[in-house]
């Protein structure tokens, strides 16, 4: 269980009955007193429940009413200038919107019908003067048009029972034909003012690829456009600018792709395509960069031409994604929850804070609540809701403790250097393509031969015993590092024995330093080492001093650097053989004058 | 007269470079007559010829972060202004974004001088022998680096003459041999201090002329074989004012760059090149501190410069094929091997380097022959260790992981702290499932390269997936 020092628990209620999208958390000044609040549509447990619109004071519950299907999103913006400036809520069910103010209903927005089939037309025109013999004929001719283009009745007709469908004729025929369309995600645009609470326009991005601005005070569609040239449907959105000047609307896509779309564009335009289905999206207002989850455990971001930035690994599959932006640090973060309970904070692609709750996150939001400014609130699958106020003092630097464990993938975007081919890189090429199979044979004949030769070699090794690293056929292998230290006459020798096996034990080990007696003194050859174990290196040291000419103070003349050598020899006791015979080479005595300039 | 013509032999044979049977000569003229002057200086000559290195080439190139290094003048320089932050400046760079860094964020550079090679990332000769680290001088590298006392060579009449019992006061006058005495000391003896003290008796005697240029330049060649470039600068300032010679001007500039001025250094080399235009040693220096500085564009248009100039730089194309390899195009790489490898040079790192640019360029039937022949010209275990680390990117490239496995635990069996082979060991064994193992050598790989990235982003990724 992580905790973050920059982060103080406000308060947290737990096993509440909130359960929520992240879509439909909103927070906004629900009265005009300055005391923020959260508003949440909630989904029901259970297909006959009731979905319901709650707004809580802090964590107290302080309205409740029931929704007539299930939410797909919540809003909360202006929608005029007057004062007291009062927010409305928009729930968006199904294909229709329903506006709040107060708490209290006051429209209902429908969507604009789509265009009918003209055969689906012609089938409802006849229907009603047909004989109920030959209704399955022109059910027929519906059933041959896709599903997913018909209106609601026809589809209910189509697969309604042979009984009933006289009755459903009947029933239907005096209304006129409509087929509808769902919401599948909501934003706000600020038309241009850059207050917070300027008046604000709601795009709805529908299940048939379009998006519709829309002028809630008169409730009117101010622009529409396709969210791409070929069908896709939007999944997730996110809003950058203002309607009057600049936008640019970011929208993820159930197929993967992700388009923008930009002012007066009758059309976004698709700039990436993921491979994974996305979890969270995010256009960041300052760096104007695009910030995507996807469901294989990966953040990463792009640019507004849908280059790729950077990647980040996450540990665990994300549930969900806000930005958070710090005005007075001049920040913007990235929140991702992940399931397990972990949240993560990343700075561009660096981690610079993480704490864990309960349980997995399933919504989240950030911004102002009650007085504070920057508090995020977490809602939990199990239904608890937390809240966590953000220290003023608090502050965000990239931490090399954090962001090694995460470079795993973090290098895949950078820029790969090739330099140009050269001509004889070409010329090379073409030999190669010439010859393939000769060079193929070659290379093939002269492996075995490496093979050879390395197998040879390290049976020689093996027998020589001249090796740093002992064998580890029939007992544990060590390995044999030497140090030689000081300027002479007078060096230390220090070894370095590590059992480099991996459970094994290697006792009764004994050292013994050889060395001519006419170059080098030994004060003490030989050393019986304890059992070595893995994983820790033994230390020993030998002091070993060059013979002087009693004359001159040099060294003798036949010590050459060729010949200044220690033989060290690892013994087992009871093994005639030593394990390791290697050869330090000693460097030469510096020499040894008082007078020196 | 037979003496003389024996005399005219030595010189003949000196000229041949047969240094060996120039030596026995003189040993005998010298057993006849050890006060005989001009076998003595023939000597010394053949002495100083058979193991004369040429130290400007040594270049230590710059002890990064020294705590005892005083020289450096500004510890907060800005950027573009050291070669201490350059490291930090190459972001901007862009193109060689790929190129391997030293232990010290250096970029690799296309030659092994000596001094460069203990840079090698990866590897561990910093750790094994705690070579090239800042808490030694070095001094014993410089001494040694060209002194007879390196090689164990014979010399039947023991030892010319005491060069501690040497009075440099005797041989001031002595123009014929004192140059010869001094570079006998220097690059033979190693004796530099004695050296020095030689190039001051003289010029403390003659005072001034034109022939003290050179003696100015020794004394600040001397200074900085001691470690101390700030006293070498003045004296070398100035031979080069009386006459711009390479050597100085070189000189001049290892001296700015041990300060940590690569722009003065810069100056002092594009100054002497007005001069002397198109010199192939000081633009080699000049493509060498553009590489110090992390300027890696104008070091390898400095480089194709210099193989304009002289097509068998070796150098120059070698540091130009490490820049196509970095820069992506192995197939470029590949032509520049070639030509150092029909110039007729056999070695290990290049039949290495070759066999990596076929693999990445794509000609599969010479990579492994390439490979058979590092394998076969690797002597030393540092060596057999950069092979079989090499082999083993050939066994993943074609999918064989066993056999990578093998390669790597070769390499890690000719040095057991081969950083990468490790950290590629544990991310194999990670890959087969073996937990416990990848952790062991993952511990292992951090426990060579404590600051390395890579293996801690290897092992962080290890333990998020548990």
């Amino acid at each position: 269980m992580r905790t973050s020092k920059k982060w103080l628990d406000a308060q947290s209620e737990h096993k509440t009955t909130l359960r929520a999208l992240p879509s439909c958390l909103t927070l906004c000044d629900l009265k005009h007193d300055g005391y923020h609040q959260l508003v949440a549509a909630e989904f029901p447990m259970e297909i006959q429940g009731k979905s319901k619109l709650k707004a809580y004071k802090g964590t107290t519950l302080i309205s409740e009413q029931s929704l007539p299907g299930i939410p797909t999103a919540v809003e909360s913006f202006y929608v005029d200038e007057h004062f007291p400036k009062i927010p409305v809520i928009a729930v968006a069910i199904g294909s229709s919107v329903l506006f709040y103010r107060n708490m209290k209903p006051y429209y209902k927005y429908t969507l604009p019908s789509l265009p009918i089939n003209p055969i689906e037309n012609d089938v409802w025109q006849k229907l009603p003067n047909e004989k109920p013999e030959n209704y399955e004929l022109h059910i027929n001719q519906l059933r041959r048009l896709n599903i997913g283009e018909l209106s609601e009745a026809s589809q209910k007709l189509v697969f309604a029972p042979p009984d009933d469908i006289q009755q459903f004729v009947k029933d239907i025929e005096s209304k006129d034909l409509k087929r509808f369309t769902n919401i599948t995600a909501t934003a706000t645009i600020r038309k241009s003012s850059t207050d917070t609470n300027g008046v604000s326009y709601l795009i709805l991005a529908t299940e048939s690829g379009d998006v519709i601005f829309l002028d809630c005070q008169a409730f009117t569609v101010t622009h529409e456009a396709r969210v791409c040239a070929f069908k896709t449907t939007p999944s997730l959105i996110s809003v950058s600018g203002h309607f009057d000047v600049d936008y640019r609307i970011v929208i993820g896509t159930r197929e993967g792709s992700i388009c923008i779309l930009r002012k007066s564009w009758l059309e976004g335009r698709q700039i990436i395509k993921l491979d994974n289905p996305t979890i969270g999206l995010s256009i960041l207002p300052i760096e104007q960069t695009i910030i995507v989850v996807c469901m294989n455990k990966t953040l990463d971001c792009f640019s507004k031409k849908g280059k790729q930035l950077w990647s980040v690994g996450l540990n665990e599959p994300a549930t969900c994604m806000v930005h958070i932006i710090l005005t007075h640090i001049s920040m913007t973060l990235i929140c991702v929850a992940m399931r397990g309970g972990l949240v993560q904070l990343y700075l561009q692609k660096h981690l610079v804070d993480q704490f864990t709750v309960a349980d997995t996150v399933s919504a989240m939001a950030f911004g102002k609540l009650g007085q504070e400014d920057h508090v995020l609130i977490l809602v939990t699958n199990d239904g608890s809701f937390i809240v966590k106020i953000l220290k003023r003092t608090a502050e965000f630097k990239v931490d090399s403790n954090y962001n090694h464990l995460n470079d795993g993938t973090g290098n895949s975007s950078s820029k790969l250097q090739i330099p140009k081919k050269s001509k004889v890189f070409l010329e090379q090429t073409i030999r190669e393509c010439d010859n393939a199979s000769a060079i193929y044979h070659n290379f093939q004949t002269e492996l075995w031969r490496l093979r050879l030769t390395a197998a040879r070699t390290t049976i020689d090794t093996i027998n020589s015993a001249e090796s740093t690293i002992s064998g580890d056929v029939g007992s544990a292998p060590i390995k044999l590092a030497a140090e030689v230290l000081g300027l002479g006459p007078v060096f230390r020798i220090v070894l370095t024995l590590e059992n480099m096996a991996a459970r094994r034990d290697a006792p009764h080990i004994n050292v013994l330093l050889h060395a001519d007696d006419q170059h080098y003194c030994l004060e003490k050859p030989y050393a019986s080492l304890p059992t070595l174990v893995p994983g820790s290196p033994i230390k020993i040291d030998f002091k070993i001093t060059t013979l002087l000419d009693p004359n001159d103070g040099l060294p003798p003349s036949d010590l050459t650097p060729e010949n200044a050598i220690v033989r060290v020899m690892l013994l087992k006791s009871g093994h005639a053989k030593p394990l390791i015979a290697a050869t330090i080479a000693m460097p030469m005595t510096e020499p040894l004058e008082n007078d020196i300039y | 007269m037979s003496n003389l013509r024996i005399h005219e032999i030595n010189i003949h044979m000196f000229e041949d470079n047969a240094g060996m049977e120039t030596d026995y000569q003189t040993c005998l003229m010298l057993s006849n007559n050890s006060f005989h002057k001009g076998p003595w200086e023939l000597k010394m000559r053949s002495m100083t010829n058979r193991v004369y290195v040429d130290d400007i080439e040594a270049d230590d190139g710059i002890v990064d972060n020294d705590p005892f290094d005083t020289n450096q003048l500004a510890t907060a320089a800005r950027v573009g202004t050291s070669l201490r932050t350059a490291t930090s400046v190459d972001s901007k760079q862009g193109v060689p974004g790929s190129r391997p860094r030293t232990s010290t964020g250096r970029p690799l550079t296309g030659m092994a001088r000596p001094g460069t090679i203990s840079q090698r990332p990866g590897s561990s000769m910093k750790s094994r022998t705690s070579l090239g680290t800042g808490s030694r001088s070095g001094s014993a590298k410089n001494i040694r680096l060209g002194s007879a006392s390196m090689f164990v060579l014979g010399d039947p009449t023991g030892s010319l003459f005491q060069s501690s019992q040497l009075n440099p006061t005797r041989f001031v006058e002595k123009d014929s041999v004192s140059k010869q005495l001094f570079q006998f000391l220097y690059y033979h003896e190693g004796d530099i201090k004695k050296a020095l003290d030689l190039c001051e008796a003289i010029i403390e005697h003659k005072k001034k002329g034109l022939s003290l240029m050179w003696w100015y330049a020794q004394r600040g060649r001397c200074y900085l074989a001691l470690g101390k470039p700030r006293d070498a600068e003045p004296h070398l300032k100035i031979s080069v004012v009386q006459l711009p010679h390479p050597d100085t001007a070189l000189l001049l500039s290892r001296v700015y760059v041990k300060i940590d001025q690569p722009l003065a250094a810069l100056k002092v080399i594009s100054d002497c090149l007005e001069k002397l235009p198109n010199d192939v040693s000081l633009l080699t220096q000049q493509g060498r501190i553009f590489e110090l500085m992390n300027n890696l564009q104008a070091s390898a248009r400095m480089y194709r410069h210099i193989a304009q100039l002289e097509p068998i730089n070796t150098e120059a194309l070698s540091c130009i094929a490490v820049h196509h390899f970095y820069g992506n195009q192995p197939e470029m790489a590949l032509i520049y091997y070639r030509r150092i490898l029909s110039m007729g040079a056999h070695s290990c790192e290049l039949y290495c380097n070759l066999g990596l640019c076929c693999l990445y360029g794509g000609q599969l039937d010479l990579v492994l022959p390439c490979f058979q022949r590092a394998l076969r010209l690797a002597i030393t275990s540092e060596q057999r260790a950069d092979v079989w680390y090499n082999v083993s990117f050939v066994a993943l490239t074609s999918g064989d992981f066993n056999l990578a496995k093998r390669c790597l635990r070769l390499c890690i069996s000719s040095d057991g702290s081969h950083g990468a082979a490790l950290n590629n060991l544990a991310v194999l064994a990670m890959k087969s499932g073996h937990r416990d193992k990848a952790q062991s050598y993952f511990a292992a790989a951090k426990n060579v390269l404590a600051d390395s990235d890579e293996v801690k982003h290897n092992q962080n990724l290890f333990e998020k997936r548990d």
